[in-house]
């Protein structure tokens, strides 16, 4: 069973790669011949395969916006075609790979890789055991919309645009590349909802891993140091950056996008060692493919490849004068950023979304303190500085060191300037602090000579990591608790999910509760809510009035105005209430109004809510067709209901 | 990319280098970030934790409603007089209080509340009294709480007393035969007949604590979703404190050293209230 789900989850990453590399294959036809005679080196081949998977992605995803903006197949018949297209190519890529990497192209693997990759799988199943303590759930609260994203998609409800195809996306943040990939991983039939979850559990361990083998492959290009790589892989997994970013262990477009970032560079770095020319092909698929994977991360990480690809493209700016140049004009500029921020008016851009995402220089510091601790963040900076020591003191200076210095220090000063939403690019800035981490500890082990103290250090070091990183898990969980448990959601939305599915899957209702639940079953069942955990302003108030309400006259005409914005209006609607919808209820109406602001945890009703729930259980209009505890589903009719006034919010 | 250790021959660099790590691993360890609900221990719908008053018990979220088990409230019967534990005109500062967290050894302390569940401890010692709680987990719906209480003149003591608070319209009644403790209004009465489906007998309004004959008394509230229920063993008595809003469970001592167990559980639903035998 588990098994299952982790071959469904690995798909995700398999169909890509495999179409990517066929796509590779076919389209350097001049040059396939003489690459597949071609004895590979290991790390050369890990260095193909990102690009595979860009490729192949962005095939599928332009191949499925062409389905459909040529209106080639129905809505009804867009998925099952794709997907049947896509399975056919598969194979025959599967068959092809198969054929040219074991009778041809089998790379010469050397036992370090195979001890790293022993460390890796070791590091992540143990760090991944830690993390889902007491959380049987995903705690990954964003994975529920994504995952009705990828239901949507099931149904033929595609487009470029998801903002026109869930009213739960307000606003267009990503095209949907990520969630065809997992709609594709999954199937053509919808899973329940404990496949679901179980596909969600494996897939973020997946992640984790591939974030391991990032953070490998960049210590391995940019400071080709084997000790340093293995230290750089341990420390990445004993550091979860528990804000807003969630790198490690949270697996979102905005993570996804910078994972292969890092992949995508660490291969360009290797080219650049290895002196081979750097694609501008490639450049242009990694640039698109960032882009799509996420708008705001994706922008940033595309420039971020850019810049370092034009770095290493051109011998000139690797010269000392250009790179003086480029230091003192990153120091100008982050002069500049800091001064913008502080004194300019940045109301007009601190709106909505992006207002959760301030950060003032206190909150990010005390975030980085929670992540690294105080020996972890003493070593991030001694790593800059050791780095910076050594850039000076060798004589033949490394490109890349040089490289490694200023991303830091661009790094560091994005995220402490203060603009909105920078604290999420520290999902790519992570990457940086955990190897100048990682290079601050192989400089502590070089200056002893004796092997006790280094292995007292190794201890240290790691034992200091790992009781962070469970102090920050529980920081992290424990106002998540439910019976025991901490999680978002419990076995029963589980239940509760399925049985709305197989009640009304494809019926024109609309789910309406408190914005958590909403976004949970929604993601869970498939069936439209008022706008998940990202209803309007006025589907809230007017969610907020029902409990507010004395008459029941007056509760189904609130409920009558509820609508989702995205699809046609429906008189059949679902109320959810459990506990927790109450505790929504009965906040201050400000809280109610905004997007970062929810009951957490599951609750069961309370005896006054349960007696609210009775009378209304008392109109002909409404029929309980679920009571438990924890939660009581009604089904409220509005066929011809009249005598509605305007002015009841 | 070559990094370049200290290049001096000295080792006194070294010692310093290493002398600030060990102090960088010591602060970490001894500033690890704390969560501030620290010591809940979950049992169904609710969660103990350990406070300066005593133990509290409430529901996640719910937190206006609780029950507390503090020696503000208990008492100890010596040669026939009520001494309280802790009165008004103690000296407070005096009175040496331990609650969870201590914080004495922070990394086992977060190792412990991750990985496991935990007892909750809680104790208070003054000139007179020593006293003791601490609540540990039967089961995923019950605590078993035991109070160790050791006094000065302990030849004298002949009943400890417990108390357990309960909040303002909670009802308070036996699980068996449904008779109600509590002074509930005609109001909230209607509300749990409404849901529940059960009628509770109505009791009598006492001005003076009263004795009761139940081994396991009932509580609800309004605004839990839970119900709580308090069972003892036949050594100990309930006694309902209506004005003071007190559920107070009497044991008369046998030994020189004191100490008394009994066991909170909850309950999600009615049903399974009345399921459980008593």
């Amino acid at each position: 069973m588990i098994m299952n789900f982790f071959l469904l989850s690995l798909k995700f990453f398999v169909i890509p790669i495999l179409i990517g590399r066929l796509l590779f294959l076919i389209f350097t036809f001049n040059h396939w011949w003489i690459e597949l005679k071609k004895k590979k080196m290991f790390f050369e081949s890990f260095c193909n395969l990102p690009w595979y998977f860009v490729v192949g992605e962005m095939f599928i995803f332009f191949l499925a916006l062409f389905l459909h903006y040529f209106h080639l197949v129905s809505p009804e018949h867009f998925f099952l075609t794709l997907s049947h297209i896509i399975n056919l190519i598969f194979y025959f890529a599967f068959f092809v790979n198969l054929i040219t990497i074991f009778f041809f192209n089998w790379p010469k693997i050397k036992i370090y890789y195979f001890l790293l990759f022993g460390v890796i799988i070791l590091s992540s199943i143990l760090i991944y055991s830690c993390w889902l303590v007491k959380s049987p759930q995903p705690l990954n609260w964003d994975y529920y919309q994504h995952q009705l994203l990828a239901d949507d998609i099931r149904l033929g409800n595609f487009s470029f645009f998801i903002n026109q195809v869930s009213d739960t996306f307000g606003f267009l943040s990503y095209p949907p590349s990520f969630h065809l990939n997992l709609a594709l991983a999954q199937g053509t039939q919808q899973l329940n909802s404990q496949s679901i979850l179980a596909f969600w559990q494996n897939l973020t361990y997946l992640h984790f891993v591939t974030f391991l083998f990032a953070v490998a492959a960049l210590a391995q290009v940019v400071f080709k140091n084997k000790k340093l790589t293995f230290l750089a892989v341990v420390i990445s997994s004993l550091i979860f950056d528990s804000a807003v970013s969630f790198t490690s262990l949270f697996f979102l477009p905005q993570t996804f996008t910078a994972v292969w970032l890092i992949l995508l560079l660490a291969s360009f770095l290797h080219s650049f060692n290895l002196k081979t020319s750097l694609s501008w092909w490639r450049l242009f698929w990694g640039i698109l493919f960032l882009i799509m994977s996420h708008f705001i991360i994706g922008s940033f990480a595309a420039l971020f490849l850019l810049a370092v690809f034009l770095y290493l493209k051109f011998p000139f700016w690797q010269k000392k004068r250009s790179q003086l140049f480029i230091s003192i004009f990153i120091i100008v500029l982050i002069i500049f950023a800091f001064y913008f921020a502080r004194h300019l008016d940045l109301s007009f851009i601190n709106r909505g979304e992006a207002a959760s995402y301030i950060f003032t220089l206190d909150n990010v510091f005390n975030n980085l303190y929670r992540f690294y601790g105080v020996f972890g963040l003493i070593g991030v900076v001694g790593g800059f500085f050791v780095t910076l020591f050594s850039f000076f003191k060798n004589k033949n200076n490394s490109s890349l060191s040089w490289l490694f210095i200023n991303v830091f220090l661009v790094s560091t000063a994005v995220l402490f300037s203060g603009f909105p939403y920078v604290a999420k690019f520290f999902t790519i800035f992570r990457f940086f602090y955990d190897l100048s981490l990682a290079v601050f500890l192989f400089w502590l082990l070089s200056l002893f000579k004796s092997h006790f103290i280094k292995v007292t250090v190794l201890i240290l070091s790691f034992t200091t990591l790992f009781c962070t990183l469970i102090a920050n898990f529980y920081f992290w969980k424990v106002d998540l608790n439910y019976q025991g448990y901490w999680s978002h959601s419990n076995k029963e939305d589980e239940q509760i999910a399925d049985f709305l599915w197989q009640r009304y899957f494809n019926q024109p209702v609309l789910l309406i509760s408190d914005p958590a639940t909403q976004h949970i079953i929604e993601g869970l069942s498939g069936i439209n809510s008022a706008g998940g955990a990202y209803g309007t302003k006025e589907n809230r108030l007017l969610i907020a009035n029902l409990y507010r309400s004395t008459k029941i006259e007056n509760f189904l005409c609130d409920l009558q105005k509820i609508s989702d914005s995205v699809t046609s209006p429906t008189t059949k609607k679902i109320l959810a209430f459990s506990g927790r919808s109450f505790l929504w209820f009965e906040s201050e109406l400000s809280d109610k109004l905004l997007f970062n602001y929810n009951v957490w945890s599951p609750n069961n009703l309370s005896l006054r809510n349960q007696y609210f729930i009775n009378s209304l259980k008392k109109s002909a209009r409404v029929t309980a067709i679920y009571e438990s505890p924890y939660m009581v589903i009604l089904e409220v009719n509005l066929d011809n209901l009249s005598n509605c006034s305007d002015s009841v919010i | 990319m070559i990094l370049y250790p200290p290049q001096k021959k000295s080792s006194w660099p070294r010692i310093i280098i290493f002398s600030f790590f060990l102090l960088a691993i010591f602060f970490n360890l001894a500033f690890l970030i704390k969560p501030e609900n620290f010591y809940h221990l979950a049992f169904g719908d609710f969660q103990l934790g350990s406070y300066r008053n005593g133990l509290g018990i409430f529901e996640n979220h719910r937190f206006h409603n609780f029950y507390n088990l503090s020696p503000y409230n208990d008492y100890l019967i010596i040669d026939n007089q009520k001494i309280q534990l802790w009165s008004t005109n103690d000296d407070q500062a005096k009175a040496q209080i331990t609650f969870s967290p201590t914080w004495y050894n922070l990394v086992t302390e977060i190792f412990k509340n991750y990985f496991f569940s935990p007892a909750v401890n809680y104790s208070f010692k003054n000139k007179d009294i020593k006293l003791i709680y601490r609540a540990e987990k039967i089961n995923d719906q019950c605590l078993l709480i035991t109070k160790t209480i050791s006094v000065k003149n302990q030849q004298n003591l002949q009943k400890i007393s417990t108390t357990f608070s309960f909040n303002d319209t909670d009802f308070v009644f036996s699980p068996s035969t449904f008779q109600l403790y509590s002074n509930n209004s005609q109001e909230d009465l209607s509300v749990f007949t409404n849901v529940y489906q059960q009628n509770l007998s109505l009791s009598s309004i006492y001005t003076e604590p009263v004795l009761l004959s139940d081994s396991a008394i009932a509580l609800k509230s309004l605004d839990n979703s839970g119900f709580l229920l308090v069972k003892i063993d036949p050594s100990q008595k309930f006694m309902i404190d209506q004005l003071n809003r007190l559920l107070i469970l009497e044991s008369s001592v046998l030994s020189d050293f004191s100490t008394i167990h009994f066991q909170v559980c909850s309950f999600s639903n009615f049903e399974e209230l009345k399921a459980t035998n008593l």
